[in-house]
């Protein structure tokens, strides 16, 4: 008989805790929208490549190149830019990558075009694969297919021996329009 | 003997209790919604999120790849500020929160705390303290090869207490 008494207890505990734990399941809803517009888009980063010098930021949109302290017969250039002594002028030239890829779009290639940020002075002249650059922006090349591997352009700048004190200093802004 | 015994005091301890369950999910069921989830506009984002009662809205504008960026999908976040709240005499406790998408839209990946989210409940945490704002943080890819256009999901939230 004692043991059917303590028996009797335990179950009815049981019954009472299971009886409180549904009366507190309670439920409440809500609901989070989201709404957007997926937009096509193209992306441009400049690299370095085979032939071409160290830069800051590769790989970014703003890369930077230091070509230090040199002259036509004096100290050279950065490791990766070669000086050509010429019979009036010298050149610095070198390579660069740069590597447009597109997202959500249909596109299938783009036109590259360049400017310079600023004017040269002393008749300095600067040329991506030919093409002299100015502050107006020119096309580079056209119909580029968009590609993971960056598109290698030699550029070059003309100095005159005649420019006292040359000033190398400047930007070329690289603009891809999506044909 | 001794089983005929127990057999019929667990037969009666039933019968009482049965009686005790029903008149507690009547007074459940009679009362007004004790809980609820409200959505609330929180850091860094902020001014992101429009809510009125226990829904939400949040407008992810134009999703893009940005310039200079180069990766296989865009990623957007968005951190959601989540109370529960139940009103009465129990204020307090815990709650679990779940979620899921309502569908599958085929151009977006959507995340919550880094969980991937689908169209079945995910648990997004077993323990909510009921009145105070949890923050998530919410996730949406939208890769590459996904065609340009609008963008609308729906998530579905649910706080049960235990």
């Amino acid at each position: 008989m004692k043991k059917v008494i303590v028996g009797s207890i335990i179950i009815l505990s049981t019954l009472a805790i299971s009886t409180s734990v549904q009366a507190a399941g309670e439920t409440a809803n809500g609901t989070l929208a989201l709404s957007g517009e997926i937009v096509g888009s193209i992306t441009l980063t400049v690299e370095e490549v085979a032939g071409s010098g160290t830069f800051g930021g590769d790989g970014t949109a703003t890369a930077t190149a230091d070509l230090g302290t040199f002259s036509k017969y004096g100290a050279a250039p950065a490791t990766g830019f070669t000086r050509t002594q010429g019979a009036s002028n010298w050149t610095i030239a070198s390579n660069f990558g740069v590597r447009v890829v597109k997202a959500n779009s249909a596109s299938a290639n783009y036109t590259l075009t360049a400017a310079l940020n600023a004017a040269p002075t002393g008749s300095i002249a600067w040329t991506i694969d030919a093409t002299p650059l100015t502050t107006a922006l020119l096309p580079i090349s056209t119909a580029v297919a968009y590609s993971n591997t960056p598109v290698s352009y030699a550029f070059t700048i003309a100095i005159p021996d005649a420019t006292a004190t040359p000033v190398l200093d400047n930007t070329i802004n690289f603009v891809a329009t999506a044909n | 003997m001794n089983e005929l015994w127990k057999l019929a005091v667990v037969i009666a301890c039933i019968a009482v209790s049965m009686p005790l369950q029903g008149g507690r999910r009547r007074t459940v069921s009679s009362a007004p919604a004790p809980l609820s989830i409200e959505f609330v506009d929180v850091a860094p984002e902020g001014a992101t999120l429009v809510s009125a009662g226990s829904d939400a809205w949040i407008d992810l504008r134009q999703v893009g790849q940005q310039n200079g960026v180069i990766g296989k999908f865009v990623r957007v976040r968005r951190t959601v500020g989540i109370r529960i709240v139940r009103t009465g005499e129990l204020a307090r406790g815990t709650a679990v929160l779940t979620a899921r998408l309502d569908a599958l839209d085929g151009r977006s990946l959507v995340s919550i705390d880094g969980q991937r989210l689908t169209t079945a409940a995910m648990t997004v945490t077993s323990r909510a303290v009921i009145g105070t704002v949890s923050t998530h943080t919410l996730e949406i890819e939208v890769p590459d090869s996904s065609t340009p256009g609008p963008l609308a999901l729906l998530i579905s939230w649910e706080a049960n207490t235990l």
